[in-house]
């Protein structure tokens, strides 16, 4: 299989990860973040900084982004837990804004809008691989992690919870779930999964800028390819990525630009309007009947 | 019977004050719940007896005043921390979870003091006391009004608590309905050794249930003492019919 092929399948599943992370949230809390890829661009940068410039192993940048980005993920999103609904989305879209406003302008660390590029030195030791197939391996495995998590929350204890806080907050209060508890906890676990999602596109793209991994676009993408899979569904996610994903790439490669974004528009107004729970929420609730 | 019968207070209201804006909703109200009692609260439309609720389960604050449940000082607590405590409580305004099915919704409650295992247990079982067996794996979101009267009673249930608060749960039910319901209160209290408060119009439920009935009227107690004796009380019925030098 030649490298076109390879980096489809890597970007899949790594979309799916992304989008697996942002359903956490938003699928089951119903907090519709739209500051994900903030997340995303701080645990992409922790590593390239942390490699490029001061020479540390990227193992050591997976952690300390997680970390950063976990923390960074209580101390902006607890302020916004009093906000609700569409409230909330629109206070998160700042997050992606000011990090990449950072990132642009702290340039003794980021290099700023110039980017920063990591020597490729292959070697487990610096998660840097000849072959591609190593890069299939990691966003696969990192696509089961978030399913899995996901699984495990699901009509668990923290997903009935969410649940819960979502659809009565003082119904959920009587019955002794403490709504900012699980809120933070859950914005807590999608931050550091979407950490790693960017881990593993620095590792993989070895350049970023801050347009490229902190983009608002980002971000909506991230939650559109759950809406078009199914919001709320461990599957959704995966099978919005795997319809998204390709089509997304073939599109860019036939049309370009321009066009490119007419069909992508064209496929979302279509599920919205044939299929508004998606892909997997519809076949689902047909396979109830 | 005498309702002041001597085991010391499982609930504790002194002297609480709420007020809204210029508006005081509940005035200065003091009474107290023992275990495996039922005590009525009435009282003519925005009494206050709601604002009660909410300040007993934490829903609401207390500008002043004191609660105390199960020998704690439980004054202007959050609502986790009342579920946790013990306290079980119905909406006036169902709150069903739409998206969790039946068992679930009592699932939630249940979970506070047990693994998954055992909750879904105790749920499933909660959920056939109340006589919604039958609806168990149906999503909240799809019950009937009467259905999800019940949903309350078995959400309140969940939390395994001490204390019941239940806030109009025979509205709007039919007479059998009511009959049935009226049971199931009775052995909550007697069998299962719960104290309930009831805040309740339909006055046939209130007499034929509570061992007391307490009266609020504009935010202030107006009455406490044996249903029988209550609904003759000269206060009590000018609150409901309204008095001559009116």
């Amino acid at each position: 299989m030649n490298d076109y092929y390879l980096n489809i399948i890597v970007m899949t599943c790594l979309w799916a990860a992304l989008s697996g992370a942002w359903n956490l949230m938003a699928g089951y809390g119903g907090l519709v973040s739209l500051g994900q890829s903030a997340f995303f661009g701080i645990g992409a940068y922790a590593t390239a900084v942390l490699y490029a410039t001061y020479g540390f192993s990227p193992w050591v940048g997976l952690v300390a982004g997680v970390v950063l980005t976990t923390s960074t993920a209580v101390l902006i999103s607890w302020p916004c837990f009093r906000l609700r609904g569409a409230f909330f989305s629109l206070a998160t879209m700042v997050f992606p804004i000011v990090t990449e406003i950072i990132a642009n302008n702290w340039t003794d660390v980021t290099r700023g809008f110039t980017g920063i590029a990591m020597n490729f030195k292959p070697g487990i030791e610096n998660f840097m691989f000849q072959s591609r197939w190593a890069y299939v391996a990691a966003a696969f495995l990192l696509m089961l992690l978030v399913y899995g998590v996901t699984r495990w929350i699901h009509r668990g204890r923290l997903g009935l919870y969410l649940i819960a806080v979502r659809d009565d907050q003082d119904a959920a209060e009587s019955m002794g779930v403490e709504p900012v508890r699980v809120k933070l906890l859950i914005t807590m676990i999608s931050a550091a999964l979407t950490s790693l999602g960017g881990f593993l596109y620095a590792q993989y793209i070895l350049f970023l800028d801050p347009p490229s991994v902190f983009s608002i676009n980002i971000s909506v993408q991230i939650a559109l390819f759950s809406l078009i899979g199914g919001l709320g569904t461990p599957l959704g996610p995966i099978v919005g990525s795997l319809i998204m994903t390709p089509l997304d790439g073939l599109l860019s490669t036939v049309l370009g630009g321009g066009p490119r974004l007419l069909i992508y528009g064209a496929v979302l107004l279509g599920v919205v309007l044939l299929a508004p729970q998606g892909v997997v929420g519809t076949l689902q609730a047909r396979w109830r009947k | 019977m005498n309702p002041c019968a001597s085991t010391s207070a499982l609930l504790k209201v002194d002297s609480v004050v709420r007020r809204f804006g210029g508006l005081t909703a509940v005035n200065q109200v003091s009474f107290e719940v023992r275990q495996g009692e039922i005590v009525g609260l009435i009282g003519p439309n925005g009494a206050g007896k709601t604002t009660l609720f909410n300040i007993i389960s934490g829903h609401l604050s207390a500008n002043e005043g004191r609660v105390e449940f199960d020998g704690r000082d439980m004054t202007n607590r959050r609502p986790p921390l009342w579920a946790k405590a013990g306290v079980g409580r119905t909406f006036q305004i169902v709150k069903p979870l739409k998206s969790l099915s039946v068992l679930e919704n009592a699932m939630v409650g249940a979970l506070l003091k047990n693994n998954k295992a055992v909750a879904r247990e105790r749920a499933a079982a909660i959920v056939e006391r109340v006589g919604m067996g039958a609806l168990m794996h149906q999503p909240a979101g799809s019950l009937t009004l009467e259905s999800r009267k019940r949903l309350e009673l078995a959400r309140a249930l969940s939390v395994e608590p001490k204390l019941l608060l239940l806030d109009e749960i025979l509205a709007g039910l039919n007479a059998s309905e009511v009959e049935e319901s009226i049971h199931l209160i009775r052995s909550l209290a007697e069998v299962d050794g719960l104290a309930v408060i009831m805040i309740e119009h339909n006055l046939h439920a209130v007499m034929s249930l509570a061992q007391r009935v307490v009266v609020l009227d504009y935010g202030v107690k107006i009455a406490e003492d044996l249903p029988e004796v209550v609904v003759r009380h000269p206060k009590v019925v000018a609150a409901y019919l309204g008095s001559d030098d009116e």
